[in-house]
């Protein structure tokens, strides 16, 4: 009866309409404490609980500024999670999931801070940063917009069983040594007509990130530490070194040294493959799921035979950035140093098993139980200083994309030459800067 | 009178307020976007007909559309000529009937990324069931879904076993509504059931067959799930579909402007394409 009324008199039902409208969209924000910072951090179980530990210290301390922190939405990466959040303007205050790769874009559409303006940053930066790495987090107009903090530095895992079986010795320093343990680690092990046992495996996904592990890792060892693009901005990887990386990988392929094939789960791990490609976090993931029997070991990237230096990988940094929209930007900025403080890298260092980008990390002496207890970290850090970030393009995505297609068409299918590839590679890259520019 | 027309739009303002928030202005935005470029973030820049003169001239996507083309080319024939088999084997009176009914619809209410990361596995060139299955016929593995020439027909097969089961439904109901006095007489006159099946099913069946055919090529040129997951448009861009080259411009490379240019070519082409079907369709039956 009541509904019946309230059907045929439309203006009571709008002002009930309205009322829930307006009360699903109240804020509920008087239920909870009264925060004035807000905080997202990666969203790894390892780093929401460094997060959480970080955050809770400061709130005991900074009582009159407490931070909310939340680990990023789940998304299909951080950055469209990121890009989202910027659109319907829910960016927190601080984050610190940053890969320095969209940074530019962030710097260009102003959503991030410009942070060398702040009180203090300039003896911070030059006191915690290693001095090779100075320049590398600078935007295209020379200012910084993100604080280092972590570096991932990629490494080669190899099977130490596999290698002893096979009277090979690591490290494997040179592309030569790396195809001479090809030529044997990579067997039909049941003769069933099959190969079944490979050198290393590749993901020869396409999606464009894919190559930050594979060509672009190859391609800053095989060079020295150069990335995709030179000081200038201009496309530089159309080298001898792209090429002599391109070719690496294609007689990988070619001589079925890497597998042409998806899998289901660890081919490392399940002895598939000798040699792996990754960083710092899968030493956890190994110890967690490895086999009694299973040893692994590291080395650097592999090099072209007439290489002469030092050895380079890239760094997966992932740094921390203030939003432009913060109501509180010298608040945060203090959250900032509190997080990239010693005592937090420490906990860094425990929880997460990641490195914090620190100079002199291995002569620090609260760092040494760590590093005495996690030996296999101390080769990782080592490296830091020798690590190389992203170049400062807003197309590197999709400049990443086009080498991405090359690379599947001349290494894995082998359709034209390295040569051609790399060539067209940076044709295309240029032309695509040209036109968007 | 008033009253009434008051009441009349109260009941319609839901469906309105959706179409013009949820349709309406999406399709203009989008418009609106063919002569803009637009990183989300920046912005707006108006470039006039610079996103269709990039359209014309861009080899991926006249790729993207001879990849679709083909997938489409695969996929409808195997997939009605699958669903009207199963439609009249399913409407004999046969024991457990039901069951199979049930069976053979089962994948269509399966979740898509389900139904592609248990056909990736199927597909493993090294471990997969297929691949076993022809090793222990003393045949060669075939590289389903790493080599450029097997991918998309690959794909096509895996999409045609996810779908079949609507599509069967649809020609069972066409199926069961053909009068039974045609088969009758068709019977009296002496002929086969494959007489019967040429020269009163299918023709009985012609507006389900149309059906069929355009619900088929509309769900054909949005490809998306199959290739995303299982390839992600390799290998060598071989199952790079249209809409996931919509999606790679616009939510990799967020261009927005040529993400909208290349969704509205893609609804004139849908268009064309279902205009000509149904000519040919009811011009031949």
């Amino acid at each position: 009866m009541l509904f019946g009324k309230l059907l045929f008199k439309p203006n009571k039902l709008w002002i009930i309409f309205l009322f829930f409208i307006f009360n699903s969209c109240s804020k509920n924000g008087n239920k909870e404490e009264n925060f004035k910072l807000t905080f997202w951090s990666s969203n790894n179980p390892y780093e929401i609980a460094h997060a959480i530990e970080v955050v809770s210290e400061w709130n005991k301390t900074n009582p009159d500024w407490k931070i909310k922190h939340q680990a990023i939405p789940e998304g299909r990466s951080s950055e469209e999670v990121m890009l989202s959040a910027i659109v319907s303007k829910t960016t927190p205050d601080i984050y610190s999931n940053l890969w320095p790769g969209t940074a530019q874009q962030y710097v260009e559409a102003n959503v991030i801070l410009r942070l060398d303006t702040l009180a203090s940053f300039d003896s911070l930066y030059t006191s915690r940063i290693p001095r090779e790495l100075h320049s590398q987090f600078k935007s295209k107009d020379g200012f910084i917009y993100q604080f280092p903090w972590k570096s991932n530095p990629i490494v080669l895992y190899y099977n130490k069983l596999l290698f002893a079986e096979a009277g090979i010795d690591a490290p494997l320093k040179t592309y030569s040594e790396f195809f001479s343990a090809a030529e044997i680690l990579t067997k039909d092990t049941d003769n069933d007509g099959y190969i079944d046992q490979w050198m290393m495996d590749i993901d020869f996904n396409t999606e464009w990130w894919h190559r930050w592990f594979d060509f672009y890792t190859l391609f800053i060892a095989a060079s020295g530490g150069n990335t995709l693009l030179s000081e200038k901005g201009d496309i530089s990887f159309d080298s001898p070194e792209g090429v002599k990386v391109f070719d690496f990988i294609r007689k990988g392929f070619e001589h079925g040294y890497f597998p042409n094939a998806f899998f289901q789960g660890d081919v490392f791990l399940q002895g598939k493959v000798a040699v792996h490609i990754s960083g710092p976090w899968s030493v956890a993931y190994y110890d967690k799921f490895k086999s009694a029997d299973f040893q692994y070991g590291i080395m650097s990237i592999p090099v072209p035979d007439n290489y002469i230096g030092e050895s380079f990988t890239y760094g997966d940094p992932k740094n921390i950035c203030i939003f432009a929209s913060s109501n509180y930007p010298e608040k945060a900025w203090e959250f900032v140093k509190f997080m990239v403080s010693r005592g937090n890298d420490k906990r860094l260092l425990e929880l997460t098993n990641q490195l914090p980008i620190r100079s002199g990390l291995l002569h620090d002496s609260l760092f040494f139980s760590y590093f005495d207890k996690n030996s296999t970290y101390k080769l990782f850090a080592e490296m830091i200083p020798r690590t190389v970030g992203a170049d400062r393009s807003i197309y590197l995505q999709e400049i990443f994309d086009i080498i991405s297609q090359e690379f599947d068409e001349a290494c894995v299918h082998r359709l034209k030459s390295s040569e051609e590839a790399i060539t067209d590679a940076a044709n295309r890259c240029r032309n695509l800067v040209a036109r968007e520019d | 009178m008033l009253h009434q027309t008051r009441t009349g739009w109260f009941f319609a303002s839901p469906y309105i307020i959706f179409f013009l928030l949820f349709s309406a202005y999406p399709i203009i935005f989008s418009l609106n976007l063919v002569f803009h470029r637009w990183n989300i973030i920046s912005p707006m820049e108006f470039v006039g007909l610079e996103n269709i003169r990039y359209l014309i001239n861009d080899p991926l996507f006249w790729k993207s559309i001879k990849n679709t083309l083909w997938f489409l080319f695969i996929h409808i024939p195997l997939q009605v000529v699958v669903a009207l088999v199963l439609a009249n084997t399913l409407n004999e009176k046969i024991r457990g009937v039901m069951f199979f009914r049930a069976s053979f619809f089962l994948p269509v209410v399966i979740s898509g990324v389900v139904v592609t990361i248990l056909w990736k596995n199927l597909y493993s060139t090294e471990t997969g069931l297929l691949n076993n299955i022809l090793t222990l016929a003393g045949l060669r593995k075939v590289p389903w879904l790493t080599d450029p020439t097997w991918a998309m027909p690959s794909i096509a097969i895996m999409a045609t076993w996810k779908n079949v089961g609507l599509y069967t439904v649809l020609f069972l109901s066409g199926v069961q509504g053909i009068p039974r006095y045609l088969y009758e007489a068709a019977k009296l006159e002496g002929a086969s059931k494959f007489q019967q099946f040429i020269h009163i099913t299918i023709p009985m069946l012609n507006p389900v067959l149309i059906m069929v055919v355009i619900l088929s090529t509309i769900g054909g040129f949005n490809l998306f799930i199959e290739p995303y997951m299982m390839t992600g448009g390799g290998p060598v861009n071989s199952t790079l579909s249209i809409v996931l080259y919509i999606y790679k411009q616009a939510f990799s490379f967020f261009k927005m402007g040529y993400a909208a240019t290349i969704g509205f070519a893609l609804a004139l082409i849908i268009f064309s394409v279902t205009l000509i079907q149904r000519q040919l369709i009811e011009k031949n039956y």
